[in-house]
């Protein structure tokens, strides 16, 4: 049995680390400081989405995503996660709860293999434990990323093991599949081919899948919900329609695009020779897309990483916000 | 495979629950036993060639032992276990939670895998000693160091000998995964600060089972008429620190998390 696609809610949640000195698999000792990893954070995912989990370095994404698949747990707040029973959630709290983790399937950058094993033991291992494993599907990816099996993660690049990682999110076919940053290391044409089997898979496999990324104009085409995070807050959950309705870009010469502009909020401006690009907020009204096409001027969609550079730099810089 | 969009009923997530946790305990048993048994492999094959070899070298050069390698093999054994039980849960822990096993599935998994490792040390050094025994026999030498358990010279003894290895080996093995699991779960600061008390647990499992450097070190201190004195009292006090390893191991490992990857 594989049960339906997982969603989650979580409501007020916060998670805090104390300070602690810990040794890494090298032998290295490393302090990590105290932090609020997430500060009420109120959040729903649907199920059988595939959602973008955006946000800058330290934003919080990597501790929301381990909360959902129980490897860690919320200093406050509540996280819930399960599928849509008849119209009903019957989400549960996936803290030591079998039914939860063993259909959550959290890929993270490091891959979580056994270092001192060949990968084929730690994909056995996964395939031992996870009860929708696609053996097959393993072996074909393995093959499409020219990955060795027999060697160990530490013989394996960096693009390699993340990979290994990309294999076992999609061969666990889990209900909740999550992707947090495995993309690092990996060349471009092994990113896209990523890219287009979490597509395929998920078209013939429905599931949510949760993608984390800071390659956002590569991965954008695959969402239909976005989370931002920054500093521990949601500062946005939203379809991928609602937010691109949050803007448009207009291309064209210089000043008939500064015409155009009138007074509205730049996102974003760059500038090629006589051409000029901006990112405005708010939605074109009819007559400036009239306007638009007369002066020759292209009207597009809003690019989601203008968007989201935007949201998590306000704060930032305040007086660049403001211009 | 069935696949099925409906969401099950309560009944069947249950039974789903059950089989995967079955499943994953299955699985972490198989590794830990594994693990131990291959490192234990090495460990025993080569005491047990020493144990042939060092008498028959030294009969052939005319000399006489006064002990064999089996006294080496008995202090030792249950450190090599140690360590086995440090590096099997460093294995594990990573893959299992991130495959989606629970830290339930985690220790019930690593008591079994300890307790499928330990008999077959013990029964390992039954076979040393009982070889040992016959070749100091035929070469007509006395072993005049001490072997095995002290809890009893009667018959039993070959048989209390290796039930008490089996029973220290588990300690150790348990005592160590629990000790991976703070060093883990809380860093190296209060990791380290949970080594005296591991000291003093397994200092108290070779006295109880009257065996090992423990057993020497409290037999200096308190005399050779302390407690326990029968095997029954010893196996008790023997299974009630082993139980407390096992309380212990689950308080580190129920709370392990995994921080975000750096």
């Amino acid at each position: 049995m594989t049960p339906a696609p997982f969603g989650a809610r979580l409501d007020d949640v916060v998670v805090r680390f104390g300070t602690r000195r810990r040794m890494t698999s090298d032998g290295t000792l490393v302090k990590d400081d105290d932090a609020t990893a997430l500060d009420g954070v109120d959040l729903q995912i649907r199920p059988g989405t595939i959602t973008g989990v955006l946000g800058r370095n330290g934003a919080g994404k990597s501790t929301l995503l381990s909360l959902l698949a129980a490897f860690t747990r919320p200093t406050g707040g509540e996280v819930r996660v399960g599928p849509d029973s008849d119209g009903q959630q019957a989400w549960e709290d996936p803290w030591e709860n079998p039914w939860v983790t063993s259909n959550v399937q959290l890929v993270r950058e490091s891959g979580d293999l056994q270092d001192e094993e060949k990968v084929s033991e730690s994909l056995k291992y996964y395939a031992d434990l996870r009860p929708a494993w696609d053996s097959d599907l393993a072996g074909r990816l393995l093959d499409l990323f020219e990955v060795n099996p027999r060697k160990k993660p530490a013989a394996l690049s960096r693009g390699k093991r993340s990979a290994v990682g990309a294999t076992i999110g999609l061969a666990s076919r889990a209900p909740l599949t999550i992707f947090d940053e495995v993309y690092l290391g990996m060349d471009a044409p092994t990113r896209y081919a990523f890219y287009d089997e979490i597509l395929a898979d998920y078209a013939e496999h429905p599931r949510t899948i949760l993608l984390s990324s800071h390659l956002v104009e590569e991965v954008e085409r695959l969402f239909e919900d976005v989370i931002v995070l920054h500093r521990g807050r949601v500062l946005l959950a939203e379809t991928a329609e609602e937010m691109q309705g949050r803007g448009f870009s207009l291309t064209g010469p210089a000043t008939a695009v500064d015409d155009l502009v009138d007074g509205r909020r730049v996102l974003h401006r760059q500038r090629l020779g006589g051409t000029v690009q901006v990112t405005l907020e708010g939605a074109p009204g009819d007559g400036e897309r009239e306007s638009a096409r007369a002066a020759g001027v292209e009207l597009g969609t809003l690019p989601l990483q203008d968007l989201f550079v935007r949201l998590t730099q306000v704060d930032a810089d305040p007086e660049r916000s403001r211009r | 495979m069935s696949v099925t969009n409906a969401a099950p009923s309560r009944v069947e997530r249950e039974a789903f629950a059950a089989r995967v946790h079955a499943r994953a305990v299955r699985k972490v048993t198989r590794y830990v036993a594994a693990v131990g048994l291959f490192m234990g492999a090495f460990y025993w094959g080569i005491f047990l060639v020493v144990t042939v070899a060092l008498p028959v070298i030294a009969n052939m050069a005319g000399g006489v032992l006064e002990g064999g390698a089996m006294v080496g093999a008995e202090y030792s054994a249950r450190w090599f276990a140690f360590s086995v039980g440090i590096a099997a849960l460093a294995m594990a822990v990573t893959t299992h939670l991130a495959a989606g096993g629970t830290r339930r599935a985690l220790w019930l998994g690593s008591l079994r895998g300890s307790l499928a490792v330990a008999v077959p040390f013990g029964a390992a050094l039954v076979v040393g000693l009982v070889v040992e025994g016959a070749l100091f026999e035929a070469f007509g030498w006395t072993h005049d160091l001490p072997r095995g358990s002290g809890l009893t010279s009667g018959g039993g003894w070959l048989l209390v000998s290796g039930l008490a290895e089996a029973l220290v080996v588990a300690t150790y093995l348990v005592a160590a995964m629990a000790l991976g699991a703070a060093y883990y779960s809380h860093g190296a600061l209060v990791g380290t600060l949970w080594i005296p008390f591991a000291l003093v647990l397994l200092l108290l499992t070779d006295g109880a089972l009257r065996t090992g450097a423990g057993d020497d070190a409290l037999t200096a201190l308190l005399g050779e008429e302390r407690m326990p004195g029968t095997p029954v009292v010893g196996f008790l006090a023997g299974l009630l620190l082993l139980a407390v390893a096992t309380g212990w191991f689950w308080s580190q490992l129920r709370s392990i998390t995994l921080r975000p990857a750096r």
